[in-house]
């Protein structure tokens, strides 16, 4: 097994930069998933990664292989497309059975009607039947190997790719989005399933999406691109609740981060529109920072209690959990807090309430969009 | 049928439609009598569709003998044969590298292939005719092919096909460990049959049926397609006796005939693909 490394890779196309010095390190083994708004530049990314675009500058290593000047077919990756791109003429089985005839089968081999004749042919075809029956067995495709993929529907063409790339047990896979074009049940279903397969052939994987979602709930680590730029490469609690840039926080978690525009004291106080918000929160003292709350880290009061006044303009049951929208009082500003059903029911609509957070919970992001974070050795003593 | 499918509308449409294939069809019904009539009841001057007395056997018959019909008809299928076998093998790559495949000057020999959908034969004739005469080869099957093995209708039609293509599929195909030539066997051509179709129905017609190059190139009846050899023929033998031409004009098209019935449904399918008439 070998990790797949993207070293210090630019791509521009005339005067637009697409990729500008991004450096992504996947380990043996590894699940890293891409994930950024459209036009960040991870599908190119992994074009690159596949041979089928070529860095400005950069290198693509996979384990001690420098792969930057190789064509796509001698990388021994693997890659699933957005739109499957399965051979239409082809069935399922041929479809799956392509990357070993390639790979196993010699040019006179391949041959239609002579290769028969060729010695050792006939072995190897066995050989390479028995592998694709094995692959459509562990999809659960078994059934369809004879249909084209025009008989057949989205969620079974996106199997059938998967087993073309499965197959030859490649040194890395790269996914493009294999999930957009099925619909939302599926798409949960199979996400969990491309987990499993990843767990059990243990194999290095690039993962590109654009559903943040998606990214933190199957990767081992997530890259988070934007304009070109790779802003945070970390674990996917990493990005959530430690993101080192207000964009980073922006994309992860839904509904959105709560956004304020506010000042830290110097006695290390978040305010808010001058009113004291949190307490001893671990942030460098400056003016014009931008606080960042996540909704399930809202915390809600009635009136006369500590924090910020504001009032509840509307209320979203979403079973599991309610959404409570909230105007503050003064500024107008907008935010949401996440809270379980119960927690909720004592909230109506236009009512008056204070909304604090606990320190540890709130992020401040400079003016330059970079998270502003000191440590703070007395709380750290009072919590130990 | 419904009374009101029997509408008026319907009705005249179908009239101007019926009139439209009466006058289309009637040179070729009016070939066929002939082809059965005496030369007397041809030159008489009461026009009838059926003869009063049938020579059809008679005009066939010297249109075999005084033809060499199967001679004539081989030279076609030989010519045709070369023809578009080679333009399919020289259109079909090309096409790919300029569809799917970024190299400098590629746009430029768009342009080129653009410009030489412009450029009839007859323009370039006179120069290949003389190049054809210096290098000694006229009279030969080569003569009668050599302008058009590289077809740039081909490689023009083969192009606005493969754009359509997805460029993923050919992606995947690198990745599966395929190279450009065999991209193109494998998965551009078995993708690509009702392009080539097309492109072969508009070749095989198109010189099947052409008489002015074989005209320039060609002055042996051992060498000439169907369309000069009844042109010989005229001159020749035949003088005014139209029974027998028809004949020969009628062995001459059925190949074309034949092969439009069997693959009605394939010309119609090319015709629509490429949005041209023939």
């Amino acid at each position: 097994m070998s990790g797949l490394a993207l070293r210090g890779i630019s791509k521009a196309y005339g005067d637009s930069h697409i990729l500008r010095d991004v450096t992504i390190e996947a380990e043996p083994g590894e699940f890293v998933a891409l994930v950024g708004p459209s036009g960040c530049g991870k599908t190119t990314l992994l074009r690159i990664a596949a041979g089928l675009d070529h860095p400005d500058h950069g290198s693509v290593w996979l384990g001690e292989r420098d792969m930057t000047a190789m064509p796509p077919s001698e990388r021994d990756i693997a890659m699933v497309f957005q739109s499957y791109a399965l051979y239409p003429h082809l069935t399922a089985g041929q479809n799956i059975a392509v990357p070993l005839a390639m790979r196993d089968l010699t040019v006179w081999q391949r041959l239609p009607g002579i290769g028969s004749f060729v010695p050792g042919q006939r072995k190897t075809r066995t050989v390479i039947q028995s592998r694709v029956l094995e692959t459509a067995r562990s999809l659960k495709i078994d059934h369809l190997l004879g249909r084209k993929p025009g008989q057949m529907s989205g969620g079974q063409r996106q199997r059938v790719a998967l087993g073309r790339a499965l197959v030859r047990s490649p040194a890395a896979f790269l996914m493009d989005e294999p999930l957009s074009n099925l619909d939302a049940n599926l798409r949960v279903h199979t996400r969990a399933e491309i987990v499993e397969l990843h767990r059990l052939a243990g194999v290095t994987t690039l993962y590109v999406t654009h559903d943040q979602a998606e990214a933190l709930s199957m990767a081992d680590r997530v890259a988070v691109m934007m304009g070109g730029r790779l802003l945070q490469f970390d674990t996917p609690e990493g990005v959530y609740r430690n993101p080192q840039h207000i964009e980073v926080a922006r994309f992860i978690g839904s509904p959105q981060i709560n956004l304020l525009t506010g000042e830290v004291d110097a006695a290390h106080g978040v305010r808010i529109g001058g009113r004291l918000f949190a307490e001893g929160v671990e942030a460098v003292p400056g003016s014009a920072v931008t606080v960042g709350i996540r909704p399930e880290a809202l915390k809600l009061g009635g009136p006369g209690q500590a924090g910020l006044g504001a009032s509840v303009r509307r209320i979203e049951f979403l079973g599991s959990e309610t959404l409570v929208f909230i105007e503050l009082a003064g500024s107008g500003g907008a935010l949401v807090a996440k809270l379980a059903p119960d927690a909720a029911t004592g909230f109506g609509q236009g009512q008056a309430i204070t909304i604090a957070a606990a320190s540890e919970d709130v992020l401040v992001f400079g003016p330059q969009g970079m998270r502003q974070s000191v440590s703070l050795p007395m709380r750290k003593a009072a919590n130990g | 049928m419904t009374t009101r499918a029997w509408n008026t509308a319907r009705a005249l449409r179908l009239v101007i439609l019926s009139i439209g294939a009466l006058v289309f069809l009637a040179p070729y019904v009016w070939m066929l009598s002939t082809a059965t009539k005496p030369r007397e009841e041809i030159f008489s001057s009461s026009l009838a569709l059926i003869p009063h007395q049938w020579a059809a056997v008679e005009n066939f018959s010297k249109a075999f003998t005084r033809v060499p019909m199967l001679q004539l008809l081989m030279n076609g299928v030989i010519v045709c044969t070369i023809i578009l076998v080679v333009q399919i093998l020289v259109a079909l790559p090309c096409a790919y590298a300029l569809a799917k495949l970024r190299f400098p000057g590629a746009r430029a020999l768009i342009a080129a292939i653009m410009l030489g959908l412009l450029v009839p034969i007859h323009a370039t004739a006179l120069p290949i005719y003389v190049a054809l005469s210096g290098a000694g080869v006229l009279n030969t099957y080569f003569a009668l092919a050599a302008p058009f093995l590289i077809s740039v209708f081909g490689v023009f039609l083969f192009l606005q096909f493969f754009r359509a293509m997805p460029d993923d599929l050919i992606n995947a195909a690198r990745l599966d460990g395929m190279s450009e030539l065999g991209i193109v066997l494998r998965v551009i051509v078995p993708n690509a049959w009702p392009a080539i179709t097309a492109f072969s129905i508009f070749s095989v017609v198109a010189h099947w049926n052409d008489l002015f190059w074989p005209q320039i190139v060609v002055t042996e009846t051992a060498m000439a397609p169907p369309p000069l050899g009844l042109i010989f023929f005229r001159a020749a033998e035949a003088g005014d006796d139209y029974g027998a031409l028809m004949a020969a004009t009628v062995v001459v098209t059925m190949p074309l005939l034949v092969a439009f019935l069997l693959a009605q449904r394939r010309f119609i399918e090319g015709i629509t693909l490429t949005g041209l008439k023939g």
